[in-house]
């Protein structure tokens, strides 16, 4: 009876963490909508969104119209789903890799989108250059990765982090020649806060490349979170089990890869959201991936949406993502880590 | 469920040759335990036997099936592998542990469901852990962890068992408690135990069959009794022994004694 009485306890507890973790970002989103230089009231928002579902009389300026529904709304949604990619890629390869140390740039992709960015803008300066040369080297760099790793027998997990740390080192040196080379005056700044992360060349033309290749690749990871629970364990182990572990590590590594890239080339580099959030959501719903990769749609989402809120609200210029994830995010994340003795 | 293996021979890569003509078989209910000195391939040889390493000759066979002709998660569908444990990484629930021994019978994206965690609840009952399902694998010890695995590779409802060193590193009530927990298994599930140990008295304490590797290639394979003698060890193991008999409450026992090396 007790037994029943506790489960049902534990039960309702699920329900209500379930139900927070789907509103909070929904709240989130909702009130940075509201929020920026123009302040517009949550109630105008509302009618606003409303007025694209149903025949409604406009209230509102055209002004305010254009800022919700033009530039505001297309940037919360690329914050939150590159937010939710890294932060759920992040706790695949930390699942995949037994290790609780590893990001979504472990296997070079960052370096390789961001030496194709640098490089978009050195030589071209236009968006879609720029965007397009960063997935390509993202991808080339992973498939470089994968290339050195691979041995007869297959891949083992040590080799796959290494090779990630050569490419890596390669395309980050390729990366400060760049920098090295290009017009102090023009272009260097701009790769340089380019590198660092900004939502603010959000558009809706971004997000019709990068939402199916980032939502595709956060399908498929959810799809396999409990595949990688047992990815987690030794190789021999996992194996013991009857999954086809080169295959599905494979699968992740590719979803993970997408993610990466496509959140690269929409929004440059953006660190610590894929590190740390991974951590975070395990400290709220355990290290079980069933749950904690939804948990990290959720909570990455959430923590993303803060962030460029203060990135585009604090002061009167832009601060780049990189700057304020880790600013914000360490001193956070170091209070969590003394208060649990990094038991979770 | 019976296991054969025929004419095993295996070597890493352009290593020394471990085993040559090996042959050795476990029938349903029996169990057989792995004996040997450091570094003669008694691990090897586990995955040798469920082609995670695969023979340079020879076959495993399964009822008379070769092992190699059945897909992987065919053949871990019967086979239940219990590694030494090394500790997680992640401290996951010992439910969510045993839970993952459904894996062969799961789609790569399905998670378990209702009925396998009835199954999972049933293997902690077997190996009498059910109180610890909501625990953390990292708040247990390490008898208790070494029952977690046995439990996993039960749900994958196996036919055989196989172990590597499942009581090495335990306090000596713990190592009686892995011990009677096998034979227990192996007599009221009718699962084939295959046991590597360093103790040849746990050998005689559970096992129906006994196979020695020795260095150079020689083996020895039979009935237990037969094959733990003091010559055999001797032999073996390079040391002086003595197997002394007594009894227990009526039961006959043997205890092995090492004299000098």
């Amino acid at each position: 009876m007790q037994d029943v009485l506790a489960r049902e306890h534990t039960n309702k507890q699920n329900r209500l963490l379930i139900i927070s973790l789907v509103l909070l970002p929904v709240i989130v989103f909702f009130i940075s909508l509201c929020m920026g230089r123009y302040w517009v009231s949550p109630g105008t928002v509302l009618n606003i969104l409303s007025s694209y579902l149903m025949p409604m009389t406009p209230d509102w300026t055209e002004v305010e119209q254009s800022v919700v529904i033009n530039i505001r709304l297309p940037r919360l949604m690329l914050a939150m789903l590159v937010g939710a990619g890294l932060a759920i890629s992040g706790a695949g390869f930390q699942g995949l890799f037994a290790n609780p140390l590893v990001s979504p740039h472990i296997l070079g992709v960052s370096a390789g989108a961001g030496f194709g960015a640098a490089l978009g803008i050195l030589l071209s300066g236009q968006v879609g250059t720029v965007q397009a040369l960063a997935l390509f080297f993202g991808i080339i760099a992973v498939i470089a990765t994968w290339t050195i790793s691979r041995l007869k027998s297959g891949t083992p997990i040590f080799m796959l982090v290494l090779s990630g740390v050569i490419v890596g080192a390669f395309f980050q040196a390729l990366i400060s020649l760049i920098k090295y080379i290009a017009d102090p005056e023009d272009k260097l700044p701009a790769i340089v806060y380019w590198l660092m992360g900004s939502m603010s060349g959000a558009s809706y033309d971004d997000l019709l490349i990068g939402a199916p290749l980032i939502i595709g690749g956060i399908v498929v990871l959810i799809l396999l979170r409990w595949r990688i629970n047992i990815l987690s364990l030794e190789e021999e182990e996992a194996r013991s089990l009857g999954i086809n572990i080169q295959q599905t590590r494979w699968v992740v590594i590719a979803a993970s890869t997408v993610i990466t890239a496509a959140s690269v080339c929409l929004c440059g580099i953006v660190g610590w959201v894929g590190l740390v959030i991974p951590h975070i959501a395990r400290m709220i719903v355990g290290p079980d991936h069933k749950r904690l990769l939804p948990a990290c749609v959720s909570i990455g989402s959430f923590y993303l949406l803060i962030i460029d809120d203060i990135a585009r609200t604090a002061t009167a210029a832009e601060i780049p993502l990189s700057i304020l994830t880790a600013i914000i995010g360490a001193p956070f994340f170091a209070y969590l880590l003394r208060k649990t003795g990094g038991k979770w | 469920m019976k296991l054969e293996v025929k004419n095993g021979e295996f070597k890493y890569g352009m290593g020394r040759t471990l085993y040559k003509n090996l042959s050795f078989s476990v029938e349903a209910g029996e169990t057989l335990t792995i004996l040997g000195p450091n570094g003669v391939g008694k691990t090897t040889l586990l995955k040798c036997i469920t082609n995670i390493y695969q023979w340079k000759q020879g076959s495993t066979y399964l009822d008379g099936k070769p092992l190699h002709d059945m897909q992987a998660v065919q053949v871990w569908k019967n086979i239940g592998y219990v590694p030494q444990s090394n500790g997680v990484v992640f401290s996951y629930s010992v439910m969510d542990m045993v839970l993952m021994g459904r894996a062969p019978y799961l789609g790569i994206f399905s998670v378990p469901a209702e009925k396998d965690r009835v199954i999972a609840e049933k293997s902690l009952a077997i190996v009498g852990i059910e109180h610890l399902g909501d625990k953390s694998c990292s708040e247990i010890s390490g008898g208790e962890m070494q029952l977690v695995l046995i439990a996993r590779a039960l749900t994958s409802e196996p036919e055989i068992l196989i172990l590597d060193e499942p009581e090495s590193h335990l306090d000596f009530k713990n190592q009686l408690l892995i011990l009677d927990l096998l034979k227990k298994i192996a007599r009221d599930q009718e699962i084939s135990c295959i046991i590597n140990t360093h103790y040849p008295e746990h050998a005689l304490r559970i096992s129906d069959k006994t196979l020695i590797l020795g260095k150079n290639k020689k083996h020895i394979f039979g009935r237990t009794e037969e094959v733990i003698t003091e010559d055999n060890l001797r032999k073996f193991f390079d040391v002086d022994v003595r197997i002394i008999p007594f009894e227990n409450r009526g039961i006959p026992m043997k205890t092995v004694v090492a004299l000098s090396g």
